[in-house]
């Protein structure tokens, strides 16, 4: 008996704590999402049912939202993580100051969010007195001024991708490299002494032995690129309804504490439609990336 | 094909600064014939596989040459060499089936010399049908043993029917009993393939029993070529002779005096030099293998009894000498006959063929006759 409660009692703390933490709040979201007219003041509501879903779901805003998450997470998650590819296939090839390029590469990682974003404003903004670095640029090669940040929904969109990407890109080239490192050397041998081209090494060697590292990180992108709201707020401000470019997780938070705020029930309705996608998303990548497994266990 | 090897030597840039470079494979010349199984032989770093990187192409020489019969393939890459690489790790790719992995070599044939996928198919199950492994064809490697995995190493550096052979210490990875098997295989193969074979290996017993000429190095040096029991009998110097044998050779400080060879105050040998002739008196290592020793109650070499260790077969004795320079001493003696244990003291005389001295500075061996 006394060896059954012994593991538990170890666990215990971690119980407590994600018990408290993770699931309690989770449960009262899902609860919350069906409780029609919650105020957190009183603690009361008026009903339950299914309405909470169907206002989110008819919020223009909402909508907005969706897209524009939806519209980040396809362009960001593949372009990051190919990119981060070539960089990391470079940086494995480099033999002299390999470290220095790692350095560069992985400095990004390290440097605030909201310093990044005053960064991208810099290069980006028009203002009365400039036009910002990357309009110099444009109009040098004879293109017109562009305004990234208070202009067209195209060259928004294409700022936050590109911060987006920015962004995410030395935690990947930091995990391919090291997942490249990792491919036993003797594999490259074996296949250079039977005249294997570079280009088929790559594809028949390379790319199944990191494949786990790859899907890895395209779970863990959509994940995170679905979550996607400081960086919005590093580029565009608080204000993203204005600007266009709210994320789900922008909408929840503004129905939380935004001036039009204090719907708990609203925001649970849109955190439950989050979770329902991202959950999705991530088991359709699972499936799909499962045939890849390296032992090749996991196909049949 | 003959492979022939021209002042070859490779030379690494040690990674601490400030020490000297260190030299992994030093001045080879030698040629390997058609069709024979070669080993390089030697403790390990000691430039076995820069040596097999070489001739392969992986490495680039330093200075040097390598000639496969009259051709000079110094420059060539090693897909031009068209030798087939069996690794320590195998290196079998974990993604693919046996059959997949066969066949990968015969996919980066180009031009006139691409193959159907038939003729792929059918070459790999001829290679799997020399190694015997045809059944399992569909599996991974991970589903393989390890000697399995070795089979299928060689099967795919066959398949491409190379004229030459590399196998980088193809049995290590193996259990004991697995090692004498798969050695067997190596040398069933070789010899019904004909294929030039260099086998790297540490192992001198392997070295010893699966090669037709063995290449004996350490340090990057070449200490001597020649057949397994050429070598045995008359090593080069010291280190060869230690290095060869199970027991190993038991060496003694000892001397030459008035034509004979003294261990301490044993006058174990009676020799002058080869043709007729004295040798002067010097000081001299003298090696003895252990099946040098015969139990006689009148023998010359006196010795303080440790242990017997009973094989079966035979029998080893565990002795002691003031003169000895190896950590054990032992001899291998067929019969207990004649050995007189009675005061802790062993008496032995001494076979002359498995006597050998060497120099005290170089170390290499002086010949005698007896």
């Amino acid at each position: 008996m006394k060896e059954k409660i012994k593991p538990w009692l170890y666990l215990l703390p971690a119980v407590l704590f994600l018990g408290v933490f993770m699931v309690y709040p989770i449960v009262d979201v899902f609860i919350y999402s069906f409780e029609e007219g919650y105020n957190s003041a009183s603690q009361s509501f008026f009903g339950t049912g299914t309405f909470n879903y169907s206002y989110v779901l008819h919020d223009a805003y909402f909508l907005r939202a969706l897209k524009n998450t939806f519209i980040i997470v396809i362009i960001t998650v593949p372009l990051s993580t190919g990119i981060a590819l070539l960089i990391a296939l470079g940086l494995s090839s480099v033999k002299k100051i390999k470290e220095l390029y790692q350095t560069v590469f992985f400095l990004p990682y390290v440097t605030n969010t909201l310093a990044v974003g005053l960064v991208f404003m810099l290069l980006f903004r028009k203002t009365p007195y400039t036009d910002g670095f990357v309009n110099m640029l444009l109009n040098a090669l004879g293109m017109s001024t562009v305004d990234f940040i208070d202009g067209p929904y195209w060259a928004k969109m294409f700022v936050m991708c590109f911060y987006t990407i920015w962004v995410v890109m030395p935690f990947k080239v930091l995990i391919l490299t090291s997942a490249i490192a990792s491919v036993n050397q003797d594999y490259y041998k074996a296949a250079r002494v039977d005249g294997t081209s570079e280009f088929r090494i790559f594809g028949t060697i390379t790319l199944p032995m990191i494949s786990p590292m790859i899907s890895y990180l395209v779970i863990t992108g959509f994940i995170g690129a679905f979550k996607a709201y400081s960086d919005e707020v590093a580029i565009f401000g608080t204000d993203l309804n204005s600007a266009g470019m709210n994320t789900i997780v922008g909408y929840i938070y503004d129905m939380l504490y935004g001036d039009s705020g204090g719907y708990p029930s609203y925001a649970s309705a849109a955190a439950i439609i989050l979770f329902a996608v991202v959950l999705t998303i991530t088991t359709i990548n699972l499936m799909v990336s499962g045939g890849f497994s390296v032992t090749g266990k996991a196909k049949k | 094909m003959k492979i022939t090897l021209k002042h070859l030597t490779k030379i690494f840039p040690n990674r601490e600064k400030g020490k000297p470079d260190v030299v992994a494979v030093n001045d080879f010349d030698f040629s390997i014939p058609d069709g024979k199984l070669v080993s390089l032989l030697g403790p390990s770093g000691c430039g076995k596989s820069t040596a097999l990187n070489l001739i392969c192409g992986l490495e680039k020489p330093t200075k040097g040459q390598i000639f496969f019969d009259e051709t000079d393939v110094t420059e060539r890459s090693p897909r031009d060499r068209g030798v087939g690489m069996v690794f320590q790790s195998y290196a079998l790719y974990p993604h693919l089936t046996v059959r997949k992995n066969i066949i990968y070599p015969l996919k980066n044939f180009k031009g006139d010399k691409k193959l159907t996928k038939e003729e792929m198919n059918r070459r790999a199950e001829e290679a799997a049908k020399l190694v015997q492994i045809s059944e399992l064809m569909e599996r991974r490697p991970s589903e393989l043993s390890g000697g399995q995995q070795q089979r299928v190493a060689i099967a795919r550096a066959l398949v491409k029917m190379p004229e030459v052979l590399l196998l980088d210490e193809p049995l290590s990875n193996l259990d004991a009993r697995l090692r004498l098997q798969t050695r067997e295989e190596i040398r069933r193969i070789q010899q019904e393939t004909g294929i030039t074979t260099i086998f790297v290996t540490h192992d001198q017993e392997e070295a010893m029993s699966i090669s037709d000429i063995m290449v004996v190095m350490k340090s990057g040096t070449l200490h001597q070529m020649g057949e397994p029991q050429e070598i045995y009998d008359s090593p080069a110097n010291l280190f060869v002779a230690k290095f060869l044998g199970t027991p190993p050779i038991n060496v003694f400080e000892g001397r030459l005096e008035k034509g004979t060879v003294y261990i301490g105050n044993d006058a174990v040998l009676k020799i002058r030099k080869p043709g007729g002739g004295d040798f002067s008196d010097m000081p001299v290592y003298v090696g003895i293998r252990p099946e040098g020793f015969m139990p006689d109650a009148e023998g010359s070499f006196v010795a303080g009894l440790k242990a017997l260790e009973v094989m079966g077969r035979d029998t080893s004795v565990v002795f002691t000498h003031d003169d000895t320079v190896s950590e054990v001493t032992r001899a291998i003696i067929s019969s207990k006959k004649g050995l007189n244990t009675g005061d802790g003291v062993v008496r032995f005389s001494v076979l002359p063929e498995k006597l050998h001295i060497f120099d005290k500075e170089t170390e290499t061996r002086i010949p005698f006759e007896v």
